[in-house]
């Protein structure tokens, strides 16, 4: 079951997170290769905070500021770990 | 070559392969040529024997009949912009033809000319003037190893680099929307018309030999207007078309509806007000970006009310400033480039709506260019630094995005250049440290606004009283850049491949600037 | 536009969990309000947030997301009883204590959107400290009332003297709604300029380019503001001359009248001090 936030509004950003195996992560779009080192630590930050689940969580970055994907991040989480409780 | 710093900070190359030795910037006073004359080239025109008929049945007949040979420069302009065919057309026949090592020069090349990379590598081209970006950006950043270094000039220094014979232009390839038997063209009429002939018009004055490229062949002789006469004109050749004019308002040219974008609009224009740039008889330039053009909304709304006139606009002119004109706001519009088809219309029902071609628009050196008459320049930037320089041409990611136009020419010479742009776009800061291209010096910038704040240049203590004076929001143009690093985060550094200088940048009066260097693949 | 809100030239931002989010994409919103209000600069701008009315199972959610956030105001829609708004202040208070935050540091401004409500207001208004503000949410009222919304707002005419009147006995703020026609400016003008002369503080603008038009409106017309400052001028000398009454520009000046002067020159955010002028 994927679980979706946010949008792929101009200043937005979508994440997607699915049950897997380990606990991955993918930043891709706009600014990913400018922002890689920001994002990763912010999402290895967030996963950490909700207990490392085992999840694949994409964050497709449309020109978002990093608060908006570490929100649409944790929404997502929570999205998924009620899912699966 | 050896690397040099120059007044800029920059390190760049004491000499360019394939062109001899240059000198570093020196600063925005120091423009004086040496010695002390404008010395302009000799220019031997091929002549056309009387009773010669200039009508080429095709393009390849005009080019076998202009005495194009390997090694030689050919010229194009860039007043179509991304609607243009006439460089595609050309290059394919030059291409056929068996044609090798030619050097390519033009006004631009744009996205819509991405295919000159593969006439880089058959070996058609082999080396370029003119602003790059695209795939031909990407090609002289990460593969090129034979050509020489792209160099990339302002409007007025290109003409400067013409006049004094640092360009020497063969064959000029010149697209017009309307064109006679004799080689009177213009690009005001005509279905293709696209307005002002500025950078057509300079070449034409400089080459060998001209070759108009017309889809519009019309009875003799071409009237109303003769924007490059037929004594300047070896051959005409008629195509199918000659390009799109309605994809010339494409890209940077419209005004924006965004309202952070107009918020920041709206300061720039308080600024103005402020400085008491906005008075009977002022001149102005607005760049051709959506936010100067809704500078030029408020900026009008003011004139309306206090009842000004101004003296003239330039540039680049947009629909805008033909209306300010017809409203007997300004006197005069001098049009080097037409944002939008439709100028073509105005200058041949508005008699002060005057076509200027790139020398006496933007070059520093000869008795008079219009930007050094300029009160007050709007002009736009991809990013900026604490030091108030802009960088126009490499994007975040270190590539060629982007042209310099005339933004150096409009700010080194107005009394007033505000630089206009968000604090962020897309989540990226336009605020840095260090520009990764120094393409206008900071010298010649005395503000730039953001939606957050007016930073205004050290330089100007005045400006800053005026502005604090009416209430303006005045911020630190360094702590600006750390609230909004704040926010966005930090960026990686770009990795460059400094063995490889893709392209310099040089400033209006031949020195260089910055390089641009290649990235690593 | 959310991230560059503090720049667009209001005084106040209102952040909106209601209406503007559908059910699906409340907690989203919710998060992203909270980030933002901790993120974004807003420089003296005022933060406020509109969470959801009390009939729903969010507006809890909403104030503990967005309390620790540190918003200026809390904007309570479809507020219809004391005890309501009474529930809503506790329940910020307990945030606040929970969250080191000042106790009754966060306003609380309340929407009337009923007739009842407004029938109430100058109860509500004073149901708690913390109420700040109020305003009318005039769609749902006219729906409330079974009229038509119109252009000319003749038909909460009344409803909003009656709110003022509460406002201005209470010492609180009032806002007057939005004007919904985005391109049309004049219209604006004219009637942010009757909000005005109304006695409301200010105006709800429903898009950024209505921003420079309002605070306009709210700015005193050039002839009333140059007679207030006439007026003025007049008083300082008159108390130094000891007169209690004099006239200005052929109209009688007394104290009443230099109060309402003083308030234009406010308005027009000209500073003025009431030892010096008044009698």
């Amino acid at each position: 079951m994927c679980i979706l936030a946010g949008s792929d509004g101009k200043s937005d950003c979508f994440v997607t997170v699915e049950p897997a195996e380990t606990m991955e992560w993918k930043y891709q779009g706009r600014n990913s290769q400018l922002f890689a080192t920001r994002t990763d630590s912010m999402i290895q930050e967030t996963l950490d905070r909700y207990g490392s689940p085992k999840v694949r969580l994409i964050v497709g970055d449309f020109g978002a500021l990093p608060f908006v994907i570490r929100a649409r991040v944790e929404v997502a989480l929570e999205r998924a770990l009620k899912e699966r409780a | 070559m050896t690397m040099v710093k120059n007044a800029a900070g920059r390190l760049v190359p004491d000499e360019l392969p394939g062109i001899g030795s240059v000198r570093p910037f020196e600063g925005v006073t120091g423009v004086a040529p040496s010695p002390a004359f404008n010395t302009i080239m000799e220019v031997k025109r091929d002549v056309v024997p009387m009773g010669t008929n200039k009508i080429a049945p095709d393009l390849r007949t005009a080019i076998e009949r202009s005495g194009l040979c390997d090694g030689m420069t050919i010229s194009f302009h860039h007043h179509l912009r991304n609607g243009d065919r006439v460089v595609a057309q050309v290059l394919e026949e030059l291409n056929c033809m068996g044609f090798k090592n030619l050097v390519l020069m033009s006004s631009a090349l744009l996205e819509c000319h991405n295919f000159v990379v593969d006439y880089i590598r058959s070996g058609l081209i082999r080396q370029i003037y003119a602003p790059i970006r695209g795939a031909v950006g990407d090609y002289f950043q990460t593969e090129n190893e034979k050509l020489p270094p792209v160099i990339i000039r302002t409007h007025g220094g290109r003409a400067r680099a013409v006049e004094e014979g640092s360009i020497a232009v063969d064959v000029a390839f010149i697209g017009a929307s309307a064109c006679d038997m004799s080689g009177n063209m213009t690009g005001m009429s005509g279905p293709s018309a696209f307005g002002s002939l500025g950078y057509g018009m300079q070449d034409a004055r400089f080459s060998r030999h001209v070759i108009a490229v017309t889809d519009n062949l019309v009875e003799y002789p071409l009237r109303p207007r003769i924007s490059i006469p037929q004594y300047l004109v070896h051959q005409v050749v008629v195509l199918d078309s000659i390009g799109d004019p309605q994809k010339l308002a494409t890209g940077s040219v419209r005004i924006t509806k965004s309202p952070t974008q107009l918020a920041l609009a709206y300061h720039a224009y308080e600024l103005m007000a402020a400085s008491g740039a906005i008075c009977p008889g002022f001149s102005y330039q607005a760049g051709g970006g959506g936010i100067s053009m809704a500078v030029t909304q408020y900026v009008r709304e003011y004139m309306q009310r206090k009842d000004i006139t101004g003296s003239f606009a330039l540039g680049g002119i947009t629909a805008d400033m033909v209306s300010l004109l017809e409203e007997g706001r300004f006197q005069a519009l001098f049009d080097v480039q037409s944002f939008d088809p439709a100028m073509g219309a105005s200058m041949l029902r508005n008699p002060t709506h005057y076509e200027i071609d790139a020398s006496w628009y933007a070059n520093p050196l000869n008795a008079g260019c219009m930007t050094h008459q300029l009160d007050v320049a709007v002009l736009g930037a991809l990013d900026v630094d604490v030091d108030f320089n802009v960088n126009l041409l490499t994007g975040h990611d270190g590539y060629l995005r982007s042209g310099m136009g005339g933004h150096p020419d409009a700010a080194g010479g107005a009394k007033l250049t505000v630089v206009v742009l968000p604090s962020f776009r897309r989540g990226l800061p336009s605020i840095k440290k260090s520009v990764q291209t120094i393409c206008t010096p900071g010298a010649s910038v005395d503000a730039i606004v953001t939606e957050r704040g007016i930073c205004i240049n050290p330089r100007r203590e005045d400006l800053l009283k005026q502005a604090l004076d009416s209430g303006l929001n005045v911020v630190d143009i360094e702590k600006l850049r750390q609230d909004t690093e704040a926010l966005t985060g930090v960026m990686d550094p770009v990795e460059f491949d400094e063995s490889r200088v893709a392209a310099v940048v040089e400033y209006r009066d031949g020195s260089i600037l910055d390089v641009v260097y290649g990235m690593k693949r | 536009m959310l991230q560059s809100c503090p720049s667009l030239g209001a005084d106040c931002v209102i952040l909106d969990l209601e209406d503007a989010v559908a059910p699906v994409h409340k907690d989203e919103a919710r998060r992203l309000v909270a980030y933002a209000l901790r993120c974004l600069p807003f420089d003296g701008v005022e933060k406020v947030v509109r969470i959801n009315d009390v009939s729903t199972p969010w507006w809890e959610l909403d104030l503990e997301e967005i309390v620790p956030a540190g918003p200026d105001v809390i904007r309570l829609p479809k507020a219809e009883s004391v005890e309501n708004i009474r529930m809503v202040d506790n329940r910020i208070t307990e945030l606040e204590k929970a969250n080191g935050l000042p106790e009754g540091g966060i306003e609380l401004h309340i929407l009337l959107e009923s007739a009842q409500a407004v029938e109430n207001v100058a109860k509500l208004v004073r149901s708690c400290k913390r109420v700040k503000g109020v305003g009318l949410g005039g769609q749902d009222l006219t729906a409330d009332m079974g009229i038509r919304k119109t252009s000319s707002g003749d038909e909460l005419a009344y409803a909003n003297g009656h709110m003022i009147l509460a406002a201005k006995a209470a010492k609180i703020d009032c806002f007057d709604s939005v004007y919904t026609d985005i391109n049309d400016g004049e219209g604006l003008l004219a009637n942010t300029r009757k909000a005005a002369t109304m006695g409301f503080s200010g105006k709800s603008a429903i898009h950024p380019s209505q921003v420079r038009i309002i605070n306009q409106g709210f700015c005193p017309p050039e002839d009333i503001l140059s007679h207030a400052q006439d007026v003025i001028a007049a008083a300082k000398i008159a108390r130094t001359e000891g007169r209690g009454a004099f006239s200005v520009n052929g109209k009688m000046v007394d104290g009443p009248v230099i109060r309402q002067a003083m308030n234009v020159l406010a308005q027009a955010g000209i500073p003025c001090n009431s030892e010096e002028v008044l009698p």
